[in-house]
Formats: structure tokens, sequence, C-alpha cells
């Protein structure tokens, strides 16, 4: 088993992030993709590199004339703009190092990125440059490869298997302390909030449990 | 204890972690963040993950207060 460090850090979805300008400080983004570009202007000049940026997030969403809709899934919808290399980026300062990003998102106006170093001094110098280009960069968690595989307790939950109805109902419980102790709302109230009747809201509850546990516990 | 990722705000996989946590604290460069237990050795084998001072036992606390 590897001795690698999975890392997350928190840096403003503002400048050095390529969402600057793009999104304001209240727009989650659930994903993120991106690729570089090669761009051969005109004239004799050389090539230039851009990144073309693709992220997920809620379809109702006023953004820049230069952001455009790649596909619309219903409630998300997949975005997709392009623009130039900026060497403080942190995703520039990650390809830098070969060190590729695992997960982003932004959430509160930062932006979240998960990436993978493959032991402790790479996971320093990759730090040390995301906060040279970001004073703000700050470090959440980092976790470290079990040494033993009896120590690893990890298993991959599938969320795309509930509906989008038992996430909402799920996450509204939750939201207001439904399954917090002493409960924060009980089920009548939690129903309430989502218009729906006590009985169908315990039956999106209950569906919605089969399939965590059976994907926790199996 | 368990331990959510802090990015799980969208529909993909995510891994759902269940170790113990500890917050870390560095005595010399003030960051605070949260650690597992393979990291925690780490911290005080290596020192700090960010300015390489060194760690000691005190500057690790059970529990986690990251941000999520």
């Amino acid at each position: 088993m590897g001795a690698g460090i999975r890392a997350e850090v928190s840096l403003p979805a503002s400048s050095p992030s390529p969402f600057d300008g793009v999104l304001d400080g209240s727009t989650p983004v659930y994903s993120v993709q991106r690729t570089r570009r090669s761009v051969e202007p005109e004239g004799d000049g050389g090539s230039k590199e851009t990144v073309v940026i693709e992220f997920t997030a809620s379809t109702d969403l006023r953004l820049p004339e230069h952001v455009e809709t790649v596909f619309d899934y219903g409630e998300k919808a997949a975005y997709r703009f392009e623009a130039p290399c900026v060497s403080e980026s942190p995703f520039a300062t990650l390809d830098r190092h070969g060190v590729p990003t695992a997960d982003a998102i932004v959430r509160d106006g930062r932006l979240l990125v998960t990436f993978h170093a493959t032991d402790l001094p790479t996971l320093r110098r990759v730090l040390g440059e995301l906060q040279e280009s970001c004073a703000d960069m700050q470090v959440v968690r980092l976790l470290q490869s079990s040494s033993t595989p009896e120590e690893s307790d990890l298993v991959t939950v599938d969320r795309s298997e509930l509906t989008e109805r038992q996430r909402e109902v799920l996450a509204t419980a939750y939201e207001a302390g439904y399954f917090d102790h002493p409960k924060g709302a009980n089920a009548s109230e939690v129903a309430a909030t989502l218009d729906i009747d006590r009985s169908t809201f315990t039956e999106h509850v209950a569906a919605a449990q089969r399939k965590l546990f059976a994907a926790m516990l199996g | 204890m368990r331990t959510r990722t802090a990015f799980d705000g969208g529909t993909r996989n995510v891994l759902c972690m269940t170790r113990p946590t500890h917050t870390f604290v560095c005595s010399e460069c003030r960051r605070s963040f949260e650690v597992d237990d393979g990291m925690r050795e780490a911290l005080l084998t290596s020192g700090c993950a960010l300015c390489g001072a060194p760690v000691v036992a005190t500057d690790l606390s059970a529990g986690s207060t990251a941000a999520e």
C-alpha cells in the first residue's frame, strides 16, 4: 500500500482561481473538470495555451456571456468557459508538480481542492507553492494511506442510487436536525417544510436509509 | 468517529472515511488542520506539513474542529 497523502485545501474562489469573475460568492459548484488547449494565434506568433473549465452547478445561474451551458441535467447543468493559463492558479500549480486534481468544488465562496501527494516532501512543495500564490490558502485535512490494510475503513457510496427526491428529503431533514439527538425537528415538521404527507416523508427516508446502509454495511 | 469528506456537494461517488481524527495546530506557523492517525505519526516524525517545524504530541488534540 502506498504512503501517499490525501490533501484537502481551501482557497478563495476569486483570483487566482479561474472562477474569478465567473461566479459570485454564493454559487455552489458541485464538480470541476479542466483541460488545456493549445491555441494557434493569427500571424506568425507561436501557439499559446488556454484552459477550458467545465463545472456543474444549478441550472438557474446568471453567468457571464463567455460561459456556455453544454449540458442540462434538469436541476443541474454543465457549464464551460475558456480562460488564459494563469501560472498562479491552484490548478496550474498542481500541473507543475504533476499532481492531478482528485476533486474540486466551490462552496461558500471557497474553492475546495483535493489532491493526492505521493509523499510528504511532495506535499510540502505543493502546499508551499499554493500558499505562495495565495496567502489565504488553508489546509482543511490531511489523510495518510493506512500502513496496513486492516486500518483502512473506506467504502464507496454511490449517491446516484438515491433519487433526486430522496436526496432532497434527506438534505432537508438533515438541515432541520431531524437526525440530531435530541431532534431539531420531527417528521411532521420536516414533512410540512417539504409540503408532503408525514407518511410520504418517512417512506422517502426509509428508502434512502436502506440504500445508504446497504452500501455502508454491506 | 466518523469523518465526512470536506467535499460532499456533488453527485459523484464519494469516499466515506471512518477514521480517528485529530486537530493539529502548528506551534510555529499557527496553521490548523485535521489529520488522521497515519498523518499524525507523519507529523510527529517529520514536522509540520507546511513550515517543517518540529511537532510534539501536545500540538495534536483528539477530535475534529476543521471547517466542513
